[in-house]
This record gives C-alpha cells, structure tokens and sequence, in this order.
C-alpha cells in the first residue's frame, strides 16, 4: 500500500538525516531526557524531598513517554510547513507528515526504553511479565498522540502562533500527568483529572510495569483506548477536510 | 494534430481559481478565536487568478504553455496535478501524474542522491519494489558520477535539476507537467531530456510544458496555449501562438 510506504520511507528519512554525521547519534537521542532525569532526581530527591523510593526510576517512567509525547507534537505542529516541498510540488497524502514526526519520536522513545531496565536493574527492580504490557500501552499512546498531531498539524499551516500556545498548553499539560509526583499524594478530589486524562493513565501504566512491577490497570487503559480512537478520529477528520487547501497556504 | 488521438489524457473545463491574498491572510490562532467570540467576519478579498479556463491534452500530446509573469502558468500545473481544488469547474486527468515544479524541492538536503531518489520515487507514486528495480536506472541517467552518494546539499542547481528530472521521468508517468526547470540544465542534458519527452509521446503520455523560452514552446510542443490574466488567449499551431504572443509582450 503507497501510504504505508511513504510513512516507512519519511521515517526512515527523518531517522537517517538526524543521525547522519553524528556518531553520537544514539547518545543525542536520549540527551535531553537523560539531563532532564538528573536534574529533576536532584531537585525532587535531595533538595525538595518527595519522598517517592527509587525517584530516577519513578521519574524515567513518566519522563520518557512524556518527551515521546511534547516533542511529536512540538514537531507535528510545523510538519506540514516543513513539508512543503512535497505538498506544494506532487498531489500527496500529507496526513503521513504528523504521522511521520510521531513514528521517529517513537523510535527515539523505544531506543531509550533500554536505559530505563538497566536503571531497574541496578536499583533491583527487574520488572518480570508485565513487562509485555508495554506493548499495549506503546499503542494506545501511539493512537492517541498520532490523533493530536493530526489535529495540531492542520491547524498549524494556517497559525503561525500556534507552536507557542502549544508550548504553553504542553507546559500545563506536564502537570496534569503523574511524573513528578504520585497518584497518591493528589487529594481524593482532584484524582479524577489522572483517570480522564489519557496520558496520565498511560504513564501510570508504564509505572505499574517498570516501576511497581505489576500489571497496569486495564479498565483505565481501555477507557485510554477509547478516549484515544476517538481524538484519533477527530484529528483525521479535521485534517481531511483543511487538506484540500494547504498547499496554496504555504 | 496529425497524432492519433485515442482520448483525452487532460480535460479541463471553464475552471476558476482564486486565492486569499497573502496581506489580509488570519496568521494568528489567538486573533482568529477573539474574532469568532466577538462574532466578526469580514469577508476576505480574494484574487482570481484562473476565469474560466477550457482545455484538452490528448495522449502522446505537449502542449506549450507560454504567458506574463502572473498570467497563472504555475497554478494552472499545479491545479492538473490535484495540487490545488478548483473553485468552480472541472478537471479530469486519466494517469499517472508526475510533476517538475519547484526543482528539487523536497529533496532532503543531508540526504545522498541515492537516497533522495527511493524517497522521491515513492512520493510520485511507486511502490518501494518498483524504485528499487528502477533506481540504477534513474542514476545512470542523471549521470552525477560518484556526487550519486554525496549528500544533495553539496549539488548545484544543474545536478539537483538532473535528479529530479531523472526520478520523474523514470516513474513512467502518463502525465507529465513541466513548469520552467528545462532552462537550467546544460545543453547536453537539456537534449537528452528531449529525446526523453519525444520517447515519452511515442509511448502516448502526455506532457504540458510552461516555459519563458518561447523557442523551446515551438520546437516541442504539439500545440501551443497562451494564457493571459487567467483566460486562454490563444491556444493552436505553435508557431503562430508564440507569434502573436510575442507581438502583443512586444507591444506593451
Ligand atoms: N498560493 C497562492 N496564494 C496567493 N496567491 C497566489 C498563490 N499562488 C499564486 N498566487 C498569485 O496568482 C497569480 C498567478 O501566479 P502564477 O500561477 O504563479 O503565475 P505564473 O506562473 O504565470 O507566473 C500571481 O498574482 C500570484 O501572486
Ligand atoms: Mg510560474
């Protein structure tokens, strides 16, 4: 099928330019995260005290997904701008290029998943089979951060400011999922937010698997899924219909 | 037209397109949601660009395209490729499509020739297994030497224009759409372009070729269409088009 090879193609095109003449180009790839993780670990576990055992662990298991997340969408917003040598020069299915930016953050994210079992590891917490959850909980985020890349993307060819408010909308969103801090320590009244919240039931997940060592909750993952397919469905609809006028915008 | 004609492979009908003019374009997400909350709409003026546009392309036909800057060369091409919708009118192309508009645009400038060159194949429409049968091809007529594995940010304009001729003519369009490129290639390449564009109508695809080089109009093309301020203000034997068209740029 022509647009799953233009995804694999763009994909691998994306991949090959950012790590071409690096070769550093793994090491690049989980820089960011990493200095994130060592900044955070010294200011929650030595200067504010959460009090959260093994916090590098606890933190790397929100962490990581969340960078996947914000930087697909970050990227996803300018995309089809950025892609405007295919849109404006050949009739073409531009719905791949949020998809593509989505697809090579989540192999950035897989290539950075290793760090964190050697973390586990090292702290004794070898997480045992509900390690296979993952592979659930990768697609359910894959569905729905795809679904807000199609969404950010389309209306990023016509706002240009839209990358900001995104940036501000991202800056919220970080605290609105469990990463720096326990489900536990939100009061009893707020707690709904994390169960509505995809993500947050996401990155709860990965932490009942690498962090907690257990299986995930699957009642809120399938209400994740659900919520997910349905902001999927939104965002491809949505880009369907502007689609037809990108091309004379850029 | 002495060519048999065994079809259209283009068919445009009385299309018009016009554009938001690019000043009074919403740039701001913010302002746009303040509008729609206080109920604004002012009505945008747009600029028409194509009014009324008719015709055919028969298979194995090119058709010249010649016109004034701004007379709406490049959005006639890009409307025959799907690129842009129609306000109003119709347009049926029958094949596959390829286009050179916008010279090497798309290619990613870290990327090898080589590399470029599966990437493009598969945006114009092959699948992985038919560019990777024909990539030898298309490097062996883009003729780059060992520059087929540099990085394409390390090309000039001529070679970029290669590449992308190459990998477009090499996905056997039915269809191909050329907008000005052709003047940027050296003498050698520029004919042997030709001969491929003569193979191409032989074989009964089709081309529409805009280009300033009113010579080059005539000698390829079957027929020749001269577009002014977004109507057809000729369309016939070539050497009368360009005549007439010369006359009246000459004129004023
Ligand atoms: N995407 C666009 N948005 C707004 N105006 C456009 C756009 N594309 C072309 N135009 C305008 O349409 C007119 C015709 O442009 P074009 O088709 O490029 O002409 P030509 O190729 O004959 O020089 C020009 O006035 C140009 O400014
Ligand atoms: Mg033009």
């Amino acid at each position: 099928m022509a647009f799953r090879d233009l995804l694999w193609v763009l994909t691998l095109r994306d991949l090959r330019a950012r790590y071409r003449g690096h070769g550093l180009g793994y090491f690049w790839s989980i820089l960011n995260p990493l200095l994130l993780l060592v900044v955070y670990t010294v200011v929650f576990s030595t200067i504010l005290r959460v009090g959260i055992d093994d916090f590098v662990l606890f933190l790397a298991c929100g962490l990581l997904p969340w960078t996947w997340f914000s930087t697909a969408l970050s990227v996803a917003t300018g995309s089809v701008r950025q892609g405007a040598g295919f849109v404006r020069r050949i009739y073409f299915p531009a719905q791949v290029l949020p998809l593509v930016a989505v697809l090579s953050q989540l192999v950035h994210f897989l290539v950075s998943l290793p760090l964190v079992l050697l973390l586990a590891a090292v702290l004794g917490r070898v997480p045992g089979a509900p390690l296979m959850a993952l592979v659930p909980i990768v697609l359910i985020q894959t569905v729905f951060t795809s679904g807000l890349a199609l969404f950010v993307s389309s209306l990023g060819v016509r706002f240009r400011d839209l990358e900001h408010i995104l940036s501000n909308v991202l800056l919220v969103l970080f605290f609105l999922a469990p990463i720096i801090y326990a489900p536990e320590m939100v009061p009893t009244g707020l707690r709904w937010v994390l169960r509505v919240n995809p993500l947050a039931v996401l990155i709860g997940g990965y932490q009942d698997v690498l962090y907690r060592r257990a299986w995930p909750d699957w009642m809120s993952l399938g209400l994740a899924l659900t919520v997910s397919v349905l902001v999927f469905g939104a965002g491809a609809l949505l880009f369907e219909r502007e689609r037809r006028g990108f091309a004379e915008l850029l | 037209m002495t060519r048999a004609q065994t079809g259209h492979a283009v068919e445009v009908r009385d299309v018009w397109k016009s554009f938001d003019l690019v000043a009074t374009r919403q740039r701001h997400l913010k302002q746009s949601l303040v509008d729609l909350l206080a109920g604004r709409r002012e009505p945008r003026p747009r600029h028409a660009v194509l009014r009324g546009v008719d015709l055919s392309v028969a298979r194995g036909e090119t058709l010249g395209v010649v016109g004034r800057n701004g007379s709406g060369k490049s959005t006639l091409l890009r409307l025959l490729a799907g690129i842009y919708s129609p306000d109003r009118g119709s347009i049926e192309t029958r094949g596959r499509v390829a286009t050179l508009l916008e010279l090497g645009a798309g290619f990613h400038m870290d990327l090898t020739g080589r590399e470029n060159v599966e990437i493009e194949g598969i945006v114009l429409g092959l699948s992985r297994a038919e560019i990777h049968r024909r990539a030898a091809a298309v490097v062996e007529f883009a003729d780059l030497g060992e520059y087929i594995d540099q990085p394409v940010r390390t090309y000039s304009t001529g070679m970029y224009m290669r590449l992308a001729f190459s990998v477009a003519v090499h996905v056997d369009p039915q269809i191909l759409l050329v907008d000005e490129i052709l003047s940027v290639g050296d003498a050698g390449f520029v004919a042997r372009c030709h001969d491929r564009i003569r193979e191409f109508q032989r074989q009964g695809a089709s081309v529409v070729l805009v280009t300033h080089d009113t010579g080059a109009a005539e000698a390829w093309s079957d027929r020749v269409l001269w577009l002014d301020d977004g109507r057809v203000q000729s369309m016939g034997d070539p050497g009368e088009v360009v005549d007439t068209y010369l006359k009246a740029v000459e004129g004023g």
